[in-house]
């Protein structure tokens, strides 16, 4: 893209100013400062890309006025001509892109002319100040940088990988380090090692152990069998130590026995028997005694009197008096109130006789039917004259209603007949109506056709007149032509209104039209053919059918005549018929209204007839209910004279006679109850009275016969007398009973006592004894014999346990005589000692031998050499599988490495490439070499001598040329794949000494070659260099611009 | 009708430590291996006295001297005891690794056991029956036996059945170090009927009939390499001296390899799913053995970039043995070795003008130019040749490292690093 000139509406404090044209590849912008080359600079950009989209109408404010924006014109690089259009507003503005010839262009366009860069490029890359120029961000912009590194895929994560590759590595293995995996590996490694060493010394321990287990084993084999003899001997001492006492027991029941009488079957266990029955006989002789006792006080309660004992015999009487007790005492009490209570009842029935009616008695109370027959009876009659009566009272109703619906009717009737008589009769009848309009149908078609046919005459007779005359054919053939004209447009016009008028019209239009036409076509051959021949040729067959079209016309206006006077009109004609139809029309609505007056009348009749017919049939059911009221009162009235009633009574007033009927009975039941309750009242009392009167005679009890309530005082004594006398007479019978039971339990303890004393005797003879003292000496004689003899015998078993069976007895019993318990002790004593000795010998021994095969079992199956071994073989695989790893890693970083330091020399990206041409050539070759190590943000030049720098070593001004250049890279690189755009610069060059400013404006000249160039600047140094750059260069000169400085 | 019965067993290595595993094993496991080579000794008694064989053959290795294991030894005569109490005889030569020269514990092996010394012997298999077969025995005097043992036989009578017992490298294998080495033809023409041999850990009948001639294999696998079944033959002699060779599982422990394609998997959930039913299938195949279980993973699908996160594999393996280590038999797996392909396609990388096609094509040169190889094994020596770990360190450490496959590694791990989130 290249601007052609640009316009301003309104920025900053320019205002409608125009720039351009802009004919030279180079424009150098010259104004002083303040001139607003800044603002121009801003403008272009902001046109090209839009206004910020905050704050818009604060960027560069029209001062001077104008519209806030303006026009730039640009050429392609196809060299179309453009112009884009932008003002402030919303989303940066709205833009307009115009083509050459004014056509609209889309927005794709102005992004194609813009090579599809964004702004940030745009302003990186091609639009830039001094400010810019310096700063690095250049290289910090992702977007640019891309370019510029554009090694491929991955490699922005070299650096990266690389530091991840050495950390891995590291962590395997690491010179001199201390924390890497093989370095611990290998510690753990030399710790199982050393331990294994120490393990495997064991198999020399195990043959030492095994030789002086074997030593240790003879020696207790021999110690074994002394101990074993000196065993013998010491257990025969403890045998003889053991047995002394027995030997010495034996010897003492021996002498003692030689002195101790023999007595035989002494009875055995006989002393505790003796004492056993001594208490028995003592004990029988005590409970005869105290029977003795017993009887004779048992005796004595039985021989005692009872006072007034012959109150028993009249026990029934005086219970008879204790239950009716208080009965007696109630009735005396509550006789009086009865008898009042009585008389008050008496007068209640009267009363209600007297409510009943006048000749109403008791007999006829009782005698009154109160059946639920009866009852049913009063009540049907009531229901049957309720109900009948309510019958009577709704026909009633009905009657009136129908009748004043009656009264309507025949109004309605009468004002029916008045509208049917005040209304217009019809004239035609319907059948009429129908005849006429087909008369009408039959007209029409008819002065159609008649107009045809007259048509068609004239035609032939013109025909005929043209065959006739020998003038001018051309003028005739001109007349044929109008008339065949003429008769098509008729047709078709029939044709068109029949259809339009529809109808009957339709038929006959289109009947009529056709025909028309069909003459036109046979006209126009006719006339072709004449034209053809030029001869009168066909003359007779045109006069036949004038001649027919004649007889045609005269036919049709007969029948037209024949019409007229059927619908009686003057004349016939399409008017005339119209207007005819239209009458035809009222009278058909005439005839419908009188026929609707006719039926409404009809039906007004009906209604009356059936509301008449319906007050008729009211009066014949009330008639009806009438005399079936009568009936049932007659019923009714008989029934009542069968009960004795009154006649005139209602059902109501027998049922509520009925009620006090009912009323009446009760309180005569209540009446007779309360005269029987009295009667009885008086008979118990008296009853009472008597016996107490009866008793009093025989025992004092103080009754006063005139008193009747002594008679209770009286009751009472009797009693406690009966309760007193009876209780008396229970305990003497008690004392006889008792008595019986202790004279059989004294004979009882007599028989005991007898039994014991002979059981006694019996116990001392069998001992030989008189009496129980001779008894008890017999007895201990015989004792300390037996005891004797027992010692003797068991001394002898434990000494045959102690020495074993057989002769060894006597051999010992013959030992022990020999000696005495002193030297059994000493030998004893002697014997255990040696083999104490032994014991710890031996104990010492099984001790060591016991270590030694622990050590032994311990040796032969510790398992600790083999996890030894096993964690020798994992930590030897562990180091195998580091080693391996870090081999790996070494190796990738080494490849990685090698691989780097080839793509950087050999394979610089293009846009580095030719920067490196550029600074080159604007330092005049003391830099011949622009680096961009690969994957790191950063660049690097190398000297002519072979050393680099990092731009941060390099002067101010060197380092904006290499930033110049690798713009110039940037821009070529960019320009290839799209549209090259121009390179605005702002005072880039006053930093630069006047060699490489020069070399600069020259490499800004050769750039030209792709890329307008456009300058600004305020320096006329700047504008010289540029001048004599594309003059030694050859190139076009630049194209100059002043800008004035304007007061704001 | 039987003549003989024996059981040909060899290289024991009792209570020698299991090589190549990586990772610590959690106890119940690593218990379970330091037993496994007593268990499988245990095996092999117990089917001798089942199956009340004349003899027990072992052609030598039955412990590493090195080791100095009083606990093997004692076990391995323990076992010769239950067979002396049990009728039946046992005949063994020491080999490389237990010769005679070797630390031996003092112990006392039963009557019926033979030892077979530093020359050729000749001992009825039956005490009783000297004509019913003989046993044709020498042990390694040192460890290394250069010389062909065979040709000191010579050539034996052809009645009766003989049996050789030997631990020898027959026709150069590779795998094993060449001791005793002899060719086929050596055994062929020495008369012998049955030669039970020992040394090479793969089972394998290098010939049937005329005379037969058998490596049993070790009874119990040592390393991740020795895969599949374990054990020993039980060979049944007939009147006419036919030999039926009846193969016997005796491991306690059982090695597997797995592999897996990691191609249709969507989801890690779905990995793990694919691993547990490999796991559960060797676990069936083992039939109630324990397994110890090395898996590989290859193809190239949705879980290639998943699957070169750091620890993921570890987490993989984590989450298998929490699953299965810990039951009985227990299936643990010690490593996880991603094969799986690169997450890009490579040759079409490589065609391209960018630093990684550099770096590709870099790599594909050090791998064949012997030249650059060396230079790159001389950065090895900063580890190789330090003074503090040199005499620690394996002495065969990445001397033998196949270089090229590890340059494969190498790129695969600088292109993980510099491709992360590329879309693949």
């Amino acid at each position: 893209m290249r601007i052609e000139e640009f316009h301003i509406e309104g920025f900053g404090h320019f205002a409608d100013r125009s720039f351009g044209p802009f004919v030279s590849p180079i424009v150098v912008l010259y104004g002083p400062n303040e001139a607003g080359k800044s603002t121009l600079l801003s403008f272009l950009q902001t046109i090209l890309f839009g206004f910020p989209t905050r704050g818009g109408t604060q960027h560069y404010p029209p001062l001077a006025g104008g519209r806030h924006g303006g026009r730039i014109n640009v050429l392609d690089q196809f060299e179309d001509r453009y112009s884009v259009h932008r003002i402030q507003g919303r989303g940066g503005g709205p833009v307009t892109v115009l083509s050459g010839s004014g056509d609209t262009q889309n927005e794709a366009t102005l992004a194609r002319l813009l090579g599809h860069h964004a702004e940030d490029v745009f302003k990186s890359v091609f639009s830039f100040s001094l400010d810019e120029l310096h700063s690095d961000r250049l290289l910090k912009d992702e977007n640019i940088n891309s370019q510029i590194y554009s090694a491929g895929m991955g490699v922005v994560k070299l650096p990266d990988a690389l530091k991840e590759i050495k950390d891995r590595k590291d962590r395997r293995f690491l010179k001199g380090g201390s924390r890497h995996s093989i370095y611990q590996t290998v510690e753990e490694l030399k710790d199982v090692n050393s331990k294994l060493n120490e393990v495997e010394s064991n198999a020399e321990r195990y043959g030492r152990l095994t030789e002086r287990r074997n030593e240790v084993l003879e020696k207790r084999s021999q110690l074994d069998a002394i101990s074993s003899q000196l065993k013998t001997r010491l257990d025969y001492q403890r045998r003889l130590k053991n047995g002394w006492n027995d030997w010495v027991d034996l010897n003492t029941a021996e002498e003692s026995l030689k002195d101790l009488e023999v007595i035989t079957d002494f009875p055995t266990d006989g002393l505790r028997r003796l004492e056993q029955l001594e208490e028995r006989i003592r004990g029988a002789r005590q409970a005869y005694e105290e029977t003795g006792a017993q009887v004779e006080l048992e005796e004595s309660k039985a021989k005692t009197g009872i006072e007034h004992e012959a109150i028993l015999e009249y026990a029934d009487s005086v219970r008879y008096l204790e239950r009716n007790h208080e009965h007696f005492e109630s009735a005396v009490r509550d006789l009086p109130l009865r008898e009042l209570e009585r008389k008050h009842c008496e007068r209640r029935l009267q009363a209600t006789l007297k409510d009943i009616g006048p000749d109403w008695s008791t007999t006829r109370l009782e005698g009154f039917d109160l059946s639920v027959a009866v009852r049913d009876q009063v009540s049907q009659f009531g229901d049957r004259l309720r109900k009948s009566e309510e019958k009577l009272e709704r026909l009633r109703i009905v009657l009136s209603q129908k009748e004043a619906r009656l009264r309507e009717a025949t109004k309605a009737e009468n004002t029916a007949q008045q509208e049917l008589d005040e209304a217009p009769k019809p004239i035609l009848s319907k059948e009429q109506i129908l005849e006429h309009r087909a008369t009408i149908g039959r007209a029409n078609t008819a002065l159609l056709e008649l107009k045809a046919v007259r048509e068609r005459s004239l035609l032939l007779q013109d025909q005929l007149d043209g065959m006739a005359g020998a003038t001018d054919s051309g003028g005739r053939g001109i007349r044929q032509r109008a008339l065949v004209g003429l008769v098509s447009v008729l047709g078709l016009g029939l044709l068109i209104g029949g259809v339009f008028l529809g109808g009957a019209a339709l038929v006959v239009g289109a009947i009529g039209g056709l025909a028309l036409i069909a003459i036109a076509a046979y006209l126009l051959v006719q006339q072709v053919a004449a034209s053809a021949s030029g001869e009168p040729r066909h003359a007779s067959p045109i006069r036949d059918a004038l001649a027919r079209a004649e007889a045609e016309r005269e036919e049709l206006e007969s029948k037209l005549s024949e019409s007229r006077d059927l619908l009686g009109l003057e004349s016939v004609d399409g008017d005339s018929l119209i207007a005819y139809a239209a009458s035809l029309d009222d009278s058909e609505r005439r005839i419908q209204g009188f026929a609707a007056l006719c039926k409404s009348l009809d039906l007004a009749r009906e209604t009356t007839k059936e509301r008449s017919e319906s007050v008729e049939q009211s009066n014949e059911s009330i008639a009806a209910a009438e005399a079936q009221q009568r009936h049932i009162t007659n019923e009714w009235q008989q029934w009542l004279r069968a009960n004795e009633l009154n006649e005139a009574f209602s059902p109501q007033v027998v049922e509520e006679i009925r009620g006090k009927v009912e009323q009446g009975l009760d309180r005569l039941r209540e009446l007779r109850d309360l005269q029987q309750r009295i009667l009885a009242m008086k008979e118990s009392t008296a009853e009472f009275f008597e016996a107490v009167t009866l008793l009093a005679g025989e025992f004092e009890t103080g009754l006063n016969k005139d008193d009747p309530t002594s008679a209770t005082v009286a009751a009472d004594k009797l009693n406690i007398l009966h309760s007193d006398v009876e209780k008396k007479a229970r305990q003497r019978q008690v004392a006889l009973e008792a008595l019986g039971e202790a004279g059989q339990r004294l004979e009882e303890r007599k028989r005991d006592l007898q039994k014991a004393e002979m059981e006694l005797k019996e116990l001392l003879r069998s001992g030989g004894a008189s009496n129980s003292e001779e008894f008890r000496k017999r007895e201990e004689v015989d004792s300390q014999r037996k005891a004797c003899e027992d010692k003797l015998r068991e001394s002898l078993n434990r000494l045959q346990r102690i020495c074993g069976p057989g002769k060894r007895l006597e051999e010992f019993k013959s030992a022990l005589g020999k000696t005495d318990i002193q030297s059994i002790d000493d030998q004893a004593r002697q014997f255990s000692e040696k083999l104490d000795a032994i014991d710890e010998q031996l104990a010492e021994l099984d001790s060591s031998l016991g270590s030694i095969k622990t050590e032994l079992g311990a040796l032969v199956g510790e398992e600790e050499s083999s996890r030894l071994r096993m964690a020798r073989s994992l930590l030897l695989e562990q180091i195998r599988e580091h080693a391996l790893e870090w081999a790996k890693h070494a190796l990738a970083e080494r490849l990685l490495g090698e691989a780097q330091s080839a793509f950087e020399r050999e394979r610089q990206p293009g846009v580095v490439r030719n920067a490196e041409v550029f600074f080159r050539h604007i330092t005049g070759g003391r830099y011949d070499g622009v680096i961009a190590p690969l994957g790191e943000n950063t660049i690097r030049v190398r000297e002519r001598n072979g050393f680099s720098k990092e731009p941060d070593a390099l002067s101010r001004g060197t380092r904006e040329q290499l930033f110049l250049s690798l713009r110039f890279g940037l821009v070529q690189e960019l320009s290839q794949i799209a549209e090259p755009l121009p390179v605005i610069v702002d005072e880039v060059l006053v930093n630069f000494d006047p060699d490489r400013a020069l070399r600069a404006a020259k490499a800004f000249v050769q750039l030209s070659s792709t890329n307008q160039v456009l300058v600004f600047t305020c320096h006329a140094t700047v504008v010289d260099y540029f001048q004599v750059a594309t003059k030694e260069l050859g190139s076009k000169e630049p194209t100059l611009i002043e800008i004035e400085r304007t007061e704001q | 009708m039987s003549l003989l019965r024996f059981v040909h067993a060899a290289d024991l290595h009792l209570d020698s430590p299991f090589s190549g595993l990586k990772a610590n094993a959690p106890s119940n496991v690593a218990e379970a291996l330091q037993k496994a080579t007593f268990e499988a000794y245990e095996n092999i008694i117990d089917l001798c006295i089942a199956e009340q064989v004349d003899a027990l053959l072992v052609a030598g290795d039955i412990f590493d001297s090195a080791d100095r294991s009083l606990r093997a030894q004692r076990a391995f005569v323990s076992g010769l005891e239950q067979l002396h109490e049990a009728g039946v005889r046992s005949f063994i030569c020491h080999g490389n690794h237990d010769p005679l020269d070797g630390w031996e514990a003092q112990l006392t092996y039963p009557p019926s056991c033979h030892r077979f010394g530093r020359q050729f012997e000749c001992v009825p298999v039956i005490e009783q029956s000297p004509e019913t077969a003989v046993v044709y025995g020498i042990s390694y005097p040192v460890r290394e036996v250069r010389e062909n043992l065979v040709e000191q036989l010579g050539k034996v009578d052809s009645s009766p059945f003989s049996i050789g017992l030997l631990h020898a490298n027959v026709g150069g294998n590779t795998d094993h170090d060449a001791y005793a080495p002899c060719t086929l033809s050596d055994l062929e023409q020495s008369g012998v009927d049955y030669w039970a041999l020992g040394h090479v850990h793969a089972r394998q009948i290098l010939r049937e009939g005329g005379p037969t001639i058998v490596y049993p294999g070790n009874p119990q696998g040592k390393n991740p390499t020795e895969t599949g079944t374990k054990g020993v033959f039980l060979v049944n002699v007939d009147d006419n001296a036919n030999i039926d060779l009846e193969f016997q599982c005796t491991d306690a422990v059982r090695w597997v390899h797995l592999k897996l394609d990691i191609s249709e998997l969507q989801t890690e959930q779905e990995l793990l799913d694919e691993i547990g039913e490999l796991v559960q299938e060797a676990l069936t195949e083992a039939q109630f053995r324990s397994v110890v279980a090395r898996l590989t993973l290859s193809g190239r699908g949705p879980l290639s970039d998943s699957l070169r996160q750091a620890n993921f594999i570890d987490d993989v393996r984590s989450s298998i043995n929490e699953d299965w280590s810990d039951r009985s038999p227990f299936a643990w797996c010690e490593r996880i070795e991603n094969r799986s392909a690169a997450p890009f396609n490579r040759r079409e990388r490589m065609a391209g003008s960018d630093f990684l096609a550099e770096f590709l094509r870099l790599c594909d040169r050090a791998k064949a130019d012997l030249q650059l190889q060396d230079q790159l094994r001389a950065s090895f020596n900063d580890l190789l040749e330090h003074r503090r770990y040199r005499r620690d360190l394996p002495e065969d450490l990445l001397t033998e490292t196949d270089l090229p496959a590890l340059i494969d590694e190498a790129e695969l791990v600088a292109l993980d690093l510099l491709t992360s989130d590329e879309e693949k």
